[in-house]
């Protein structure tokens, strides 16, 4: 009790071989370098992705060969703004005005203008970066590329041709609901530099009326940008781009990795289930890449570890919801009544899926989906889902249970909609990559390097550790000094296993006391 | 009052780091000897007196006439030698507090806490990266009686039940700092343990003219030590719980008064360490001393009222086979009217002595014992 009440005030160094005769060993650190197999690879969107429209910041412009889609939502349905429901013919729409905060930014653009009827169904499919020809209950008013210059102060203004009011205005009152606005920068050439600017204030300027703002989409600001990146990217690829990005999971060959290491540096304390052969101090992996595409001209990824208790998955029927299976409810969670459900927001093209606590979508103070992307940590209830093309998103629910729904897009007989449920037994979170000066060079991508060493230390002492149990490395994109415009694409170089190498300094432990 | 608590909390401020043989067993043991035993080589157990109270012979206590309140510390000086590197760390010990009661013809009670064992260590590789260090203890809270039988004049039996309890912890820590890194890295790696048993000890005294005995023997007891690990990034089974019988010993002492306030005083225990640590022999402890009383005529000068003690013990086997020789010299000062501070000083080796590698302790300590001593609970009648 009183025993431990003082502390040391000198170093003793005498007694080192008395203490290893009583199993105290400090035995000698060791460098190796492992070969990194790996067992599978999976490609995912980040976490907190894909996120909702108003999420964010609103940006524009090209990163090498893609495009980032900006698209407006303006509502239509209150026509006080402009006069009175005929107001349009005295007061028409005049201009698109939007800042971005570099004069010089004078891209060319592709402007169209979309008019939704009634409530637009369809116009979730536009924030998600569905093309409008093809959906329904939508008109293209105003196709046109643009060439818009600013004032001194970064003030766009792409004056509007009378046939968008006119349109507007040959559309019932009952009819007439929303305009979205897409703006696609034209991409002149892949190697030109990048184009990606903030997008501010967008408004649609009427004459001597106040200029219509930007609507609020179910509870949401009525924008998003969106790199049509996200759509195709596999697991070859790592990135963060406009509206979503890429994550790498990858399940390294436990079983290779320790008998490596056990037969480059002997030690042996270990059960069945646990190998704690090792403290380990230093895993730098390696990992080559063969193209980047950035805005800026760097990338930084990091790597978070994940060890699975259990995993349990089965299909999900639109319009049903889809119960958590009691192989992963711990006993006391046995009672809740926790699911997920998708229902169609567009046919084919667009599912809207929630968390439901019963039979009601969780509300706060219940369980949420808490998500976490470079814009902060927020919670949602809800988020969309294409079903037209692969896509993705994985969120925890109960503690240290994670779900995530997959469509594997629209094939013959519908989309295709799975979900995992993961229990998890700890989370690591990632190394830190830096030095005094901020992140580390090695592990910066870009600038002249095409390959980066990552320190995993936590990841492989768990790798080397769990015997029995599963463990997941996420290799995750990682925010910049520019918050918001670090988007990038990295395209692996052995996309089959990601880490070539992992060079390690590791510091056998004994068995005794200690 | 304050003063007491200024001396607890000044010696617990020093360094309490200790050897690294704190690392065999259950930790360093301390005895349970009271104050003014301290430097009568550890032997006074069985020396009459109104003052002082021992959980090991409670028996002696039956004969107590004063309530009396001891607390003691020891700061110290260790010089650990391992035939290579030498180093001295300071270390301090609160052994014990103990509360002695007695009850007139209904008897004796004494109560106490006992830091029988602590972990407290520290130990450095010598290239200051990986340091090993120790804390806590096993400790004693301890509940004793005792009664002097009446038709046996002189003699007294007693009983004390011992409650083992505490934790320690034996801590590993490695830094680690990547010449590209920001920050370093500290891996911990720990082993605590938690102790919950209990057992008992008897005893027997017997006092008659200028001779004192006494007898006493632990019977087996049943502790449990639950064992937890942690690591940084290394995941451990949950903590394992063992019963175990803690370390019996079989005692005795003896006390012989001559010329008035002299004494001279001797003790022997052998204490078996079986289910305690693995391998470890017999353990053997003897001491013998002298003491001067002083005079209790609270109007003498002061000097005249000073006790002087010496005395000298030793040991071998237990944990380690360690074998202790030490010398002991102290003083009793009177303080107040019933006060008495207790200075004790020893000097001594420590050595490991199982074969293995060398482990020498040279060692200075001062136990300070405060005890306050009064007639308080018994009526004037009594008193008389």
């Amino acid at each position: 009790m009183l025993a431990g009440c003082g502390f040391s005030d000198s170093s003793n160094y005498a007694g080192g071989a008395f203490l290893d005769a009583q199993g105290e060993t400090v035995s000698a650190r060791s460098n190796a370098t492992l070969a990194a197999s790996t067992r599978s690879v999976e490609a995912l969107s980040p976490e907190g992705y894909p996120s909702l429209p108003g999420m964010g910041i609103l940006v524009a412009g090209t990163v090498g060969s893609d495009s980032i889609r900006t698209v407006l939502g303006f509502d239509l349905r209150t026509p006080s703004a402009w006069g009175g429901p005929d107001g349009l013919r005295t007061n028409p729409l005049k201009s698109l005005d939007f800042t971005v905060s570099d004069a010089t930014w004078a891209p060319r653009l592709r402007l169209r203008m979309v008019l939704a009827k009634g409530a637009g169904a369809s116009l979730p499919a536009v924030f998600m970066g569905v093309e409008p020809s093809g959906l329904p209950g939508l008109r293209v008013v105003l196709d046109t590329v643009v060439n818009p210059t600013s004032d001194a102060d970064g003030m766009h203004s792409i004056p509007l041709p009378a046939s968008v009011s006119d349109s507007i205005l040959a559309t019932s009152a009952s009819d007439r609901g929303w305009l979205a606005v897409i703006l696609d920068p034209q991409v002149v050439s892949a190697a030109q530099p990048s184009l990606v600017r903030f997008l501010q204030q967008p408004s649609i300027r009427i004459d001597s009326l106040p200029s219509l703002t930007v609507g609020t989409w179910l509870n949401q600001t009525a924008t998003r940008s969106v790199q049509m990146r996200a759509s195709g990217a596999s697991s070859d690829v790592i990135g963060w781009w406009a509206g979503s990005g890429r994550r790498v999971r990858l399940e390294l060959d436990g079983d290779a990795i320790r008998s490596s290491l056990h037969r480059q540096v002997p030690s042996d304390v270990s059960t069945p289930e646990l190998d704690h052969s090792y403290h380990v101090l230093q895993a730098r992996a390696s990992l080559g890449f063969d193209k980047l595409v950035s805005n800026p001209t760097s990338a930084r990824m990091q790597v978070v570890a994940r060890v699975v208790e259990r995993e349990d998955s089965s299909s999900l029927t639109l319009e049903h919801t889809l119960g958590m299976p009691s192989s992963v409810l711990t006993e006391s969670e046995a009672g809740s009544s926790v699911g997920v459900r998708c229902t169609t927001l567009v046919a084919d093209i667009l599912a809207d899926c929630s968390v439901l606590t019963g039979s009601e979508p969780q509300k706060n103070g219940v369980h949420l989906a808490y998500v976490n992307n470079k814009f902060g940590d927020y919670l949602q209830t809800h988020f969309w889902l294409r079903l037209d093309q692969p896509d993705h998103a994985e969120f925890p629910v109960l503690n240290n249970l994670r779900v995530a729904i997959r469509s594997e897009g629209s094939g013959h007989g519908g989309a295709k909609l799975r979900v995992k449920w993961t229990r998890l037994y700890a989370t690591y979170n990632p190394d830190s990559q830096s030095d005094s000066l901020g992140w580390r060079s090695g592990a910066t991508l870009g600038a002249g390097s095409n390959r980066v060493e990552l320190e995993i230390r936590s990841a492989l002492s768990q790798v080397i550790q769990q015997k029995a149990r599963k463990v997941v490395l996420d290799i995750v994109p990682v925010g910049g000094n520019v918050y918001g415009l670090d988007l990038w694409t990295a395209h692996s170089s052995s996309p089959s296993q990601w880490i070539d190498s992992i060079r390690v300094l590791v510091r056998p432990r004994d068995g005794g006391n200690i | 009052m304050r003063a007491l608590y200024s001396l607890i909390l000044a010696t617990c401020a020093v360094a309490s780091a200790q050897s690294p043989r704190a690392i065999l067993g259950w930790g360093l043991e301390t005895s349970s000897a009271d104050g003014p035993s301290r430097a009568m080589g550890e032997a006074g157990a069985a020396l009459r007196t109104d003052r002082s109270w021992d959980p090991r012979l409670e028996a002696r206590s039956a004969f107590a006439t004063l309530t009396a309140f001891e607390v003691q510390v020891a700061p110290g000086l260790v010089t650990i030698d391992d035939d290579k590197t030498q180093n001295t760390v300071s270390t301090a010990v609160l052994p014990r507090v103990s509360l002695s009661i007695p009850m007139g013809r209904f008897g004796h009670v004494g109560l106490g806490y006992w830091q029988r064992y602590q972990r407290a260590m520290d130990w450095m590789s010598s290239d200051s990266m990986v340091s090993l260090s120790g804390e806590g203890g096993s400790f004693q809270g301890d509940l004793g009686y005792a009664y002097a039988i009446p038709w046996a004049r002189g003699l007294s039996l007693g009983a004390t039940y011992h409650r083992v309890l505490g934790t320690d912890r034996i801590l590993r820590m490695e830094t680690f700092q990547a010449s590209d890194e920001a920050s370093s890295l500290k891996l911990r790696d720990t082993v605590r343990h938690k102790f919950w048993g209990d057992y008992w000890t008897a005893s027997a005294y017997f006092t008659r003219s200028n001779l004192d005995v006494g007898v006493w023997m632990d019977f087996a007891g049943d502790v449990e030590v639950t064992s937890s690990r942690g690591a940084t990034n290394h995941e451990f089974p949950a903590p394992t719980t063992t019963s175990v019988t803690p370390a019996q010993s079989i005692g005795t002492a003896l006390g012989w008064r001559f010329h008035g306030r002299h004494a001279l005083v001797g003790s022997y225990q052998t204490t078996s360490w079986e289910g305690i640590e693995s391998g470890a022999s017999r353990q053997h402890q003897g001491g013998i001393g002298w003491q001067r009383e002083g005079s209790a005529d609270r109007y003498d000068d002061y000097w005249r009222r000073l006790s002087f003690r010496a005395g000298a013990m030793g040991g071998f086997g237990g944990p380690g086979e360690v074998v202790t020789i030490a010398g002991t010299t102290g003083m009793g000062m009177p303080l107040g009217n019933s006060g008495t501070l207790d200075l004790s000083l020893q000097v001594g080796q420590n050595d490991v002595d199982n074969g293995g590698p060398a482990l020498k302790e040279t060692f200075v300590r001062l136990y300070v014992s405060v005890t306050g001593a009064s007639s308080w609970g018994k009526s004037f009648r009594t008193r008389r």
